[in-house]
């Protein structure tokens, strides 16, 4: 009698089952006391915010569990969460700092010798080539102290506005959108808006992957109310897409023009608010006013049926989406890089603002227009305590000379410190850096932390032999495709080594306990930062360079919390102890001690920076005493929020003869940014052990394409080879590849445009023209690919 | 057939239970194929309870509970459940089981033992 494989398998089920049904087979009993203590915290990957419970067993991390208490998850924790402890032990962490010598390979060192040296090479190009010369580059993973520490490093120490970080390449464009429509970055709503929604509007967005307790969060409350609308707008039938009662399909970068025409049937219908409109909204296209007439007239060129040819959307389901929109009573609309990684993804920010602005779905509980953030603390970290190139604490520009004043005059530093002029944007920053003798490079130095950005950037071929030329310095916990670009390493303690804060997409600020101590001679970024300060003569700007992490947070902290004290975006009253003691962090603004933290702006009552004199007074705001609703940061003064007239633009590159296929990439929600630390815990690497291509069954039919066969796709930049996934879910013409896997050959973002958003400077990750071919059959694929060798090289 | 599967199943769960490998060893190599490529075929009801779960809806993938062939774990310790529902696990009235004792598997719609919805 011979058994299959698959009979085997078959059979060891049934036994399972069996044994399921009455069969008691013997286990071990597991004692419930798997851990000495519980260290509160949150979730290190994605912008949800996840509050946790972080498991310390002799002096180990053994377990994280949700905490029920926090106001973003409810205890609930997607598969990276309560997995993560398990890469913080993998052999490969970096443990020592190490410096590339001339033949090559990396040298163990001592902490002070690899200090020094980097504190020599920055003072060396800074007195050569100017304080321009040295770049930082940091990630919306650091903490929020970390953050705000390079930040002051670089602005107020070197005076240099090099600094950057990647939420350039996810959020710039949700900042943008903010800014132009309300005046201010981050939602004016928070995520409890959506137990009290009544139609979801979930674009650009697959939330059920990328953001899972978001999604879980509207998954219960669709299924307890099934009366309450989702509606999916998406080139792909994403997994999100199980609960949607509507689909939207559209081909990538065209949706401006569903949203355009969503608004047009809105108001066809007298579906619009026209009291909110008069009372709180101005129409404009950034030069002239206009009347709600322009408008209206504006819109009229996007009838569904056109919109439908151009963007393959159906005019039915434009005008259902349309009714549900604007009819259904309270409406959130939630989006992610869909939007945002966009040459035109400013635009299709504010379009998402019009239509919440013309129905009146803003400033009520259950309507509001959320951008979810990708990363954990992008919000919070890098947006906040503004470290971009233009940006200054409380997300004002470097160029507003009373911010830049008062923030001078905080620091201690005497007025003209600060660069008025900002640093060159992520693209342009790395397309500046490259070697000493290369004159077209000014930038000759980087210092990058808690991000990959020899994987995550679009178009790599441009932007490789930059960061190979120059002298980089790289913080990390692992080795990655940048450490073999590197020229410094230096190894980073894990978020519960060290602590900190983190703030998510809902403007909440959630502290994590130091819980365990780094392996080897890790060591905290903030202290990396402090002691690479100290060593240029910046002491007295950074003096929390001491090794208790947790007292270098709350200095640093308490410095930032100081800054922004009177913004719109105050923490004033989120002071570091506060935060140790709150369960589920604090919203800002909170502007004194004892402030709860703000559900939703702009709203009196609800929002104390209509009651925050010491604000107004240095903004110049005046409320008036009679308004409920009231958009304080129009720059205007008059507290309304802009309806945009902006004309339909699509992708920078579309399809052609020669590449006649769309493509998109996006996440998968077993990995986390380019997988060096997911791929590195097996129960989840098991779910997507390498990235793959998914295309529509008429186009593999047309190629010849059968399941894992490998496909090769080219765009005008670049090529990736990948085994091939037919699907029905994505519109025949469109591909998808996640862009998770760091084996070189299936490394999707070779290919990926890097075309910018001319307002954000984002770039179009989301849409490139290719074209494929069949590069071979099926084959066994390289899988669960990590980097181990911290000498190995790039290509 | 059916007796020839019956008698296959009581030999195989007898040896199971003989050499107490049934909680931790995973039957085949997994080479480089992903559990739902190999069981949406094997075990089609079992992947059509999960899906249809909200641990299917919401990404819970039977790597996360089950591990790989490497750590493989026939049926998930409390560790893994505590993840999200920890509530659940500290007041388990019946210390001495752990849920996935009485949950319905892959479905779980409260207990399997009342097969109770
Ligand atoms: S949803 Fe995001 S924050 Fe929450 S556990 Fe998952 S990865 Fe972490």
């Amino acid at each position: 009698m011979s058994l299959s494989r698959r009979d085997f398998i078959k059979l060891s089920i049934a036994s399972a089952t069996a044994a399921s049904i009455g069969l008691s087979l013997p286990k071990k009993v597991e004692s419930k006391e798997i851990v000495d203590k519980w260290v509160k915290g949150t979730c290190r990957f994605c912008g949800t915010g996840c509050g946790v419970y972080v498991g310390v067993k002799d002096g180990k991390v053994v377990a994280i569990k949700g905490n029920p208490e926090a106001k973003t998850n409810f205890g609930f924790l997607c598969v990276k969460g309560f997995l993560a402890y398990k890469c913080m032990y993998h052999p490969d962490r970096l443990k020592y700092p190490m410096i590339r010598q001339k033949d090559g390979k990396f040298k163990r060192v001592s902490w002070d010798e690899a200090l020094d040296y980097v504190a020599k090479k920055f003072k060396y190009f800074h007195k050569k080539y100017g304080k321009d010369s040295v770049a930082y580059y940091g990630s919306g993973q650091c903490t929020t102290e970390e953050s705000y520490t390079f930040n002051k490093l670089w602005k107020g120490g070197f005076r240099s506005n090099m600094v950057e970080g990647n939420p350039r390449l996810c959020m710039a464009s949700a900042v943008g959108g903010y800014i132009t429509t309300f005046g201010s970055d981050e939602p004016v709503g928070s995520y409890a808006d959506i137990e009290n929604a009544k139609c979801i509007f979930l674009v650009g967005s697959n939330t059920s992957e990328c953001h899972p307790i978001i999604f879980r969060r509207i998954m219960r409350h669709k299924l307890r109310n099934p009366d309450v609308k989702i509606i999916v707008c998406e080139p792909r039938k994403t997994n999100t897409a199980k609960i949607a009662d509507l689909w939207l399909p559209v081909d990538p970068g065209t949706d401006l023009a569903v949203f355009h025409s969503m608004a047009r049937e809105i108001i066809k219908n007298n579906w619009h608010d026209k009291k909110f409109i008069d009372a709180h909204t101005r129409i404009t296209d950034g030069k002239n006013v206009y009347s709600f007439d322009k408008y209206v007239e504006f819109v009229e060129q996007f009838k569904p049926e056109v919109v439908e040819k151009l963007t393959r959307c159906p005019a039915e389901n434009i005008r259902k989406a349309a009714k549900w929109f604007a009819t259904s009573g309270a409406t959130m609309t939630l989006w992610t890089m869909g939007l945002n990684q966009r040459t035109r993804g400013v635009w299709a920010n504010n379009l998402i603002h019009n239509l919440h602005l013309i129905t009146g779905n803003i400033c009520k509980p259950g309507a509001d227009s959320f951008s979810l953030t990708g990363q954990p603390n992008a919000c919070g970290g890098v947006r906040e305590t503004g470290s971009l190139c233009h940006l200054l604490p409380g997300t004002k520009p470097v160029k507003d000379k009373k911010w830049r004043t008062h923030v001078e005059k905080v620091w201690g530093l005497k007025p003209g410190t600060i660069d008025p002029k900002p640093g060159f944007h992520t693209m342009k920053m790395f397309d500046s850096l490259g070697g000493e003798n290369d004159p077209n490079k000014p930038i000759k130095a980087m210092l990058t932390s808690t991000t990959n950005p020899a994987q995550s950037l679009p178009n790599l071929n441009r932007y490789i032999k930059g960061m190979k030329d120059a002298f980089l310095v790289v913080l990390d916990i692992f080795p990655t495709k940048t450490t073999q670009l590197a020229d410094v390493v230096l190894p980073a303690a894990f978020l519960y080594e060290k602590g900190g804060v983190y703030g998510c997409s809902e403007r909440r600020s959630q502290l994590t306990e130091k819980a365990v101590n780094p392996p080897g001679e890790a060591k905290p970024d903030i202290w990396i930062a402090a002691q690479i300060a100290k060593r240029m003569g910046f002491e007295k700007l950074i003096p929390w360079n001491m090794d208790d992490s947790m007292k270098a947070n709350e200095m640093a902290w308490t410095d930032y919390i100081t800054v922004t004290k009177d913004s719109d975006h105050s923490l004033w009253g989120a002071t570091y102890d506060r935060l140790k003691k709150e369960k589920a962090g604090i919203q800002w603004p909170c502007p004194y001690p004892g402030h709860p933290g703000t559900y939703k702006r702009y709203v009196r009552g609800m929002d104390p920076m209509f009651e925050h004199e010491e604000f107004k007074r240095f903004f110049g705001k005046k409320i008036p005493d009679d308004a409920k609703i009231y958009f304080y940061m129009d720059k205007k003064g008059e507290g309304r929020a802009n309806i945009w007239l902006r004309p339909y633009k699509g992708p920078a590159e579309v399809p052609d003869a020669e590449y006649p296929f769309y493509l998109t990439t996006g996440r998968v929600i077993a990995h986390w940014h380019t997988g060096t630390m997911t791929m590195r815990i097996p129960e989840i690497a098991r779910s997507y052990p390498y990235a793959y291509i998914e295309i529509h069954p008429d186009d593999a039919r047309k190629y010849n394409i059968f399941e894992g066969d490998l496909v090769e796709v080219i765009s005008r930049r670049g090529k990736a080879i990948l085994p091939a996934r037919i699907t029905k879910n994505s519109l025949p013409g469109v591909l998808f590849v996640p862009w998770f896997d760091q084996e070189i050959s299936r490394m999707i973002n070779f290919v990926c445009n890097d075309a910018v958003d001319p307002g954000s400077k984002e770039p179009e990750f989301k849409i490139a023209a290719v074209k494929i071919r069949k590069y071979s059959g099926s084959i066994q694929m390289k899988e669960k690919v990590i980097i181990s060798d911290i000498n190995s090289s790039y290509y | 057939m059916k007796t020839k599967v019956f008698i296959l199943t009581f030999l195989l769960i007898t040896i199971l239970l003989v050499f107490n490998v049934y909680s931790d060893q995973h039957p085949e190599d997994m080479a480089d194929s992903t559990c739902l490529s190999c069981h949406t075929d094997v075990t089609p009801d079992v992947v059509k309870q999960w899906n249809q779960s909200a641990h299917g809806l919401v990404g819970v993938e039977c790597g996360v509970c089950h591990g790989d062939e490497k750590n493989f774990k026939a049926k998930p310790a409390d560790e893994t459940c505590i993840g999200c529902h920890s509530i659940q696990v500290e007041n388990n009235l019946a210390k001495d089981k752990s849920c996935s004792s009485c949950h319905i598997a892959h479905s779980f719609t409260v207990h399997k033992v009342h097969q109770y919805k």
